[in-house]
């Protein structure tokens, strides 16, 4: 009795399950992008990676046009031997036209609903999907998904993208008081891919982008634990004479400019009342590079170069301020703090976006310099 | 005297509530009870925490003063034989039921994350097969199950940290914003993953140290409304409220974030992994369905497990839609709801004044 039991789980347990996956059989495809055709149709372009050996080429694009995310699919089945699956998608691209047009919601929800699609997966915008998909320039990657991947890992981990992945995206997409941002891939005639600047959206749509360098603004409130990337701040000689700093026996030069590398920071969006909302960030910085050569060993001149730099970056994230509210967007999620405070926690969407554009924001960031590398 | 093979040592009520406790429930309950009390959906499982400790104190007052027997043995005691048999029947009815919601919200899991297309049967078969070969070892191979489960599973716990890594305060701020009636309505809902300790119930008999027992089953039901807090609070921290509405099992979504450099996806390990943690739940409701079945019509229990298991596999070809699921479910954990969380107090009562009347009788 018991060995029939034993044999019967066994059997069950293990043979009833859908085919093997045969790895020569599979399209793996590794990167997606959609383009509007016109109003209902879009055209998408995928690229497929190539395991069979005999084969010179290493990857295969094909593009087919469809009504939903899904059908496009089906009809890039019809053109190839292998079977398309999507388990090493890694990216997602979608056309900056369509983005700001029709906006791209409509193609997330299967991406949540499909469970074989990584929440991890990368998103981002292009001018053309199907031409930055095509394109052929990539370095030693074996296909443009893998290198595209690669592009915008390496900047999410090392350099200054937001979080853009399919988990971050949704989730601030769907939260009350905060605009997702995406990466945005430049596509240019004989070079390789490359990412410039990222999308700055309202709901699901692009309403305008900021540079690469300005998202470290954006960091130091959303993620602690990004990294910042290194800050350039000029700074007018004439400034440096007014806070007494000539006795300092500076080189003669009209403008210093001074490269920091952030070791550490910390932000905090401070809510003083419903107009005034406080943005405090302290950033620890190492120089990496002062031109002309400067060295600034007593601690006063440290301190007033320190004031100086703050304020330099004060002054520049003002201007950027102004423009995400004269474009209505908060990528920063001002709205989600207010919100999470008792007196205001009744706001809805529409009285954030309403109250956004009237909020007075004071930028506050403090900078200490900790290091100064080998030399002072 | 009963011989000794039959008994268990009282720190394994321990493992034996905790694994009945969790389940498939633990998956989908930050949802389930966040979308009735939303940001303060942790507020409604402590409270359903604290209730379920005192009902399990009232469970083993309930079963000390009728001399430990099994709550079916204590019905017969309480309201005689037929009536008896008739609560008894109900009660074997139910832990059917919940025995067949576990199984289909499994094989619902399973057939989304990586096994579509197979017969929902096919699944239902191989692991009532395989519950029905552990019952039949009888209550010491049970516990066993409950023990292994419990060490082999408690580890994907850590597999948090990872989520921990993207979360946002300010999610679950203000605290206190729901109304109370809202937070009782949440109590209500995550009763269908805290059910589980009415096993205390029917193991009573089988405890070495009955006067330990308070202290691990109290032990047990706080583990589990910890873990229980713990899943909630993040998966409230992780999301945003539209994206957790939205999510059936948002602890499985909240796994998908976790990659290692051997596995991209770990959900793939987790989900097959979960059917370690099912399998004590099916093997309890198993067990104690076809005690009662003995209990009622007096036949062999090898018999009763079979006969029940008929049940669940035929069910198998009827419910199997997600919008049936969904309200088979809900039902399950609203009758669990008044049959553990009310009728224990009611049960406290009658027990009470039966003792009474039979002093006074014997004082006559």
């Amino acid at each position: 009795m018991k060995k029939i039991v034993i044999l019967l789980c066994s059997l069950l347990c293990t043979a009833c399950m859908a085919p093997e996956k045969i790895i020569e059989m599979q399209g793996i495809s590794t990167i997606i992008g959609f383009d509007l055709l016109d109003d209902n149709t879009y055209k998408g372009t995928i690229s497929l990676l190539q395991f069979d050996r005999n084969e010179e080429k290493t990857s295969v694009t094909l593009s087919a046009d469809g009504t939903t995310n899904k059908q496009i699919r089906q009809k890039l089945e019809e053109q190839t031997s292998h079977d398309i699956t999507s388990g090493q998608l890694r990216t997602i691209l979608f056309n900056k036209n369509m983005a700001e047009t029709v906006g791209i919601s409509s193609f997330l929800d299967t991406m949540q609903r499909d469970s074989s699609i990584s929440d991890l997966i990368f998103l981002a915008i292009t001018d053309n999907a199907e031409e930055t998909i095509k394109n052929k320039n990539y370095e030693e990657y074996p296909e443009i998904g893998s290198y595209i991947y690669q592009l915008l890992d390496k900047h999410e981990k090392k350099e200054m993208l937001v979080n853009s992945n399919l988990h971050d995206f949704i989730t601030t997409l769907y939260e009350i008081g905060i605009d997702p941002t995406l990466p945005m891939i430049k596509n240019a005639n004989g070079v390789a891919p490359s990412i410039d600047g990222v999308a700055l959206f309202k709901d699901d749509k692009i309403v305008g982008s900021i540079s690469l360098i300005n998202t470290l603004y954006i960091k130091l409130f959303t993620n602690n634990k990004a990294f910042l990337g290194d800050i350039t701040v000029e700074i007018a000689a004439e400034e440096l004479e007014k806070r007494g700093m000539a006795e300092l026996n500076l080189p003669k030069s009209d403008i210093y400019k001074i490269t920091l590398h952030p070791i550490k920071y910390k932000g905090n969006i401070e809510i003083k009342n419903e107009e005034l909302v406080h943005l405090n960030a302290m950033i620890s910085v190492s120089t990496l590079e002062l031109q002309p050569s400067t060295s600034v060993k007593n601690k006063d001149s440290l301190n007033k170069m320190e004031q100086l730099i703050g304020e330099a970056l004060n002054k520049e994230f003002g201007y950027i301020l102004e423009e995400l509210k004269n474009l209505n967007t908060d990528p920063i999620g001002i709205g989600r703090k207010i919100r999470s405070v008792r007196k205001y926690s009744y706001l809805t969407e529409e009285d954030l976006r309403q109250k956004y554009s009237a909020l007075k924001i004071k930028p506050n960031i403090k900078v200490e310099i900790k290091r100064t590398g080998t030399v002072d | 005297m009963k011989s000794n093979i039959r008994f268990v040592n009282a720190f394994m009520a321990f493992y034996i509530i905790h694994t009945s406790q969790i389940g498939m429930g633990i998956l989908g309950v930050p949802r389930i009870v966040y979308l009735e009390s939303k940001k303060d959906a942790w507020i409604s499982i402590l409270l359903s925490g604290l209730f379920v400790s005192l009902i399990t104190w009232l469970m083993i007052s309930i079963l000390k003063k009728n001399e430990g027997g099994t709550l079916f043995e204590i019905h017969e005691h309480i309201f005689g034989r037929l009536i008896g048999s008739i609560f008894n029947f109900l009660i074997v009815i139910y832990f059917i039921a919940v025995h067949y919601s576990i199984t289909i919200s499994y094989v619902e899991l399973s057939l989304t994350w990586g096994y579509e297309g197979v017969y929902e049967w096919v699944w239902v078969l191989a692991l009532l097969i395989l519950t029905i070969y552990a019952v039949s070892g009888g209550f010491r191979v049970v516990t066993g199950v409950c023990f292994l489960s419990f060490l082999l599973t408690i580890w994907l716990l850590f597999v948090v940290y990872r989520p921990l890594q993207t979360i946002n305060l300010t999610r679950i701020l203000p605290i206190m914003t729901t109304t109370p009636s809202e937070i009782m309505k949440g109590v209500v809902k995550s009763s269908y993953t805290m059910l589980g300790f009415e096993t205390l119930f029917f193991i009573f008999p089988f405890i070495k140290e009955k006067n330990k027992l308070q202290l691990f089953s109290q032990i047990a039901v706080w583990f589990t409304t910890i873990l229980v807090l713990i899943t909630t609070v993040v998966s409230i921290l992780f999301f945003s409220a539209k994206e957790l509405e939205k999510n059936v099992w948002p602890v499985v979504s909240m796994i998908s974030t976790v990659h290692f450099s051997f596995i991209e996806r770990f959900e793939f390990v987790a989900v097959p992994l979960w059917i370690l943690v099912i399998f004590p739940n099916l093997c309890i409701t198993l067990y104690i369905s076809s005690m009662g079945i003995k209990q009622i019509f007096h036949i062999k229990q090898k018999y009763g497990i079979w006969l029940i298991s008929i049940i669940p596999f035929i069910c198998s070809f009827l419910i199997t839609k997600r919008v049936d699921n969904n309200y088979f479910f809900d039902q399950i954990g609203k009758i669990g709801f008044f049959l553990w969380f009310i009728y224990p107090i009611f049960l406290y009562g009658i027990t009470i004044i039966k003792s009474k009347i039979n002093t006074r009788s014997r004082r006559r």
